[in-house]
């Protein structure tokens, strides 16, 4: 069970990890606001700061996970394939559908992961569909399971 | 290896809290290796490291259960955990998808719904076969 393969899925399923804590403590600060919603105005915070807390979470989150999943391909793309180059992302993911033999309902799940990441982190693209955290998580996890065990 | 040093965190007898928590891990680990064996599956052990604030540094097996369908991965997680006195950490091997989740309570321990934490099966023979069939076959 030893590889970077190995130690990489296990950084994104912390990324979800502390996202479960997290959830779990807004709802419980959403019980506690809905008994006394003055309880924010101390650290000069709004109920709007706590819904944008929200509404973003899954977004933030997602990103993170992809964050450590392309930090994860690039390593390997280097280390295991002797790569210089810097491709995009999509053009990353596409190098390794091939190289690893991914499924293309893998490939397209990821994708559509990699694009809602993009529509947060850069042109807040409304098309496109989010992806749960739990959902994106797993689609990470799987394809980088497909990649060779260490690099 | 485990720590000598004392942990930030250390419960009362913390070496003795740690030393019956590994004992009892690899007391579950060998029985799922067991149990797997007696179906014809293979297994292949391992080991990690865990660091608790309560009781510090210390080994613990890790068990790949090779089947048919797939592998899968009994990971011990932690001592101290919230509603419980130890969890153990089931998922799909390589993608570490969880399938269902370990918990030591007064009663023993029991097998967790994934989606919702609520305790189900206890620790069994027959309950390790079907979650590890099922979950497999959900794959």
């Amino acid at each position: 069970m030893k590889g970077r393969r190995h130690e990489r899925i296990e950084l994104i399923r912390a990324v979800e990890g502390e996202y479960r804590v997290v959830a779990l403590a807004l709802s419980m600060l959403r019980t506690r606001l809905s008994a006394d919603p003055a309880r924010l105005k101390p650290h000069r915070l709004s109920w709007g700061n706590f819904e944008r807390a929200m509404a973003n979470l899954g977004a933030t989150y997602v990103t993170r996970m992809f964050a450590e999943f392309e930090a994860g391909l690039r390593e390997a793309w280097a280390r295991k394939y002797r790569q210089t180059t810097e491709p995009r992302a999509a053009d990353l993911l596409s190098a390794f559908q091939s190289r690893c033999r991914i499924p293309q309902d893998l490939y397209d799940a990821v994708e559509d992961v990699r694009k809602y990441r993009n529509s947060i982190v850069h042109d807040q693209d409304e098309t496109v569909a989010a992806v749960p955290v739990d959902i994106a998580g797993r689609h990470l996890r799987t394809f980088l399971s497909r990649l060779p065990v260490t690099w | 290896m485990a720590d000598t040093m004392q942990p930030p965190k250390a419960v009362e007898n913390w070496q003795q809290v740690r030393d019956n928590w590994v004992a009892e891990l690899n007391r579950v680990i060998a029985e799922a290796e067991e149990w797997a064996h007696q179906r014809g599956w293979g297994t292949l052990r391992d080991d990690r490291t865990i660091r608790e604030n309560e009781i510090g540094s210390y080994r613990v097996p890790v068990l790949l259960i090779h089947t048919m369908k797939g592998r899968v991965l009994i990971t011990p997680e932690a001592r101290f955990v919230f509603g419980a006195d130890g969890l153990i950490d089931v998922s799909v091997y390589p993608s570490l998808d969880t399938l269902t989740r370990l918990v030591r309570t007064p009663d023993g321990w029991r097998f967790t719904d994934a989606a919702s934490g609520e305790l189900a099966d206890p620790w069994s023979a027959e309950s390790l076969a079907e979650t590890i069939t099922r979950g497999l076959e959900a794959q």
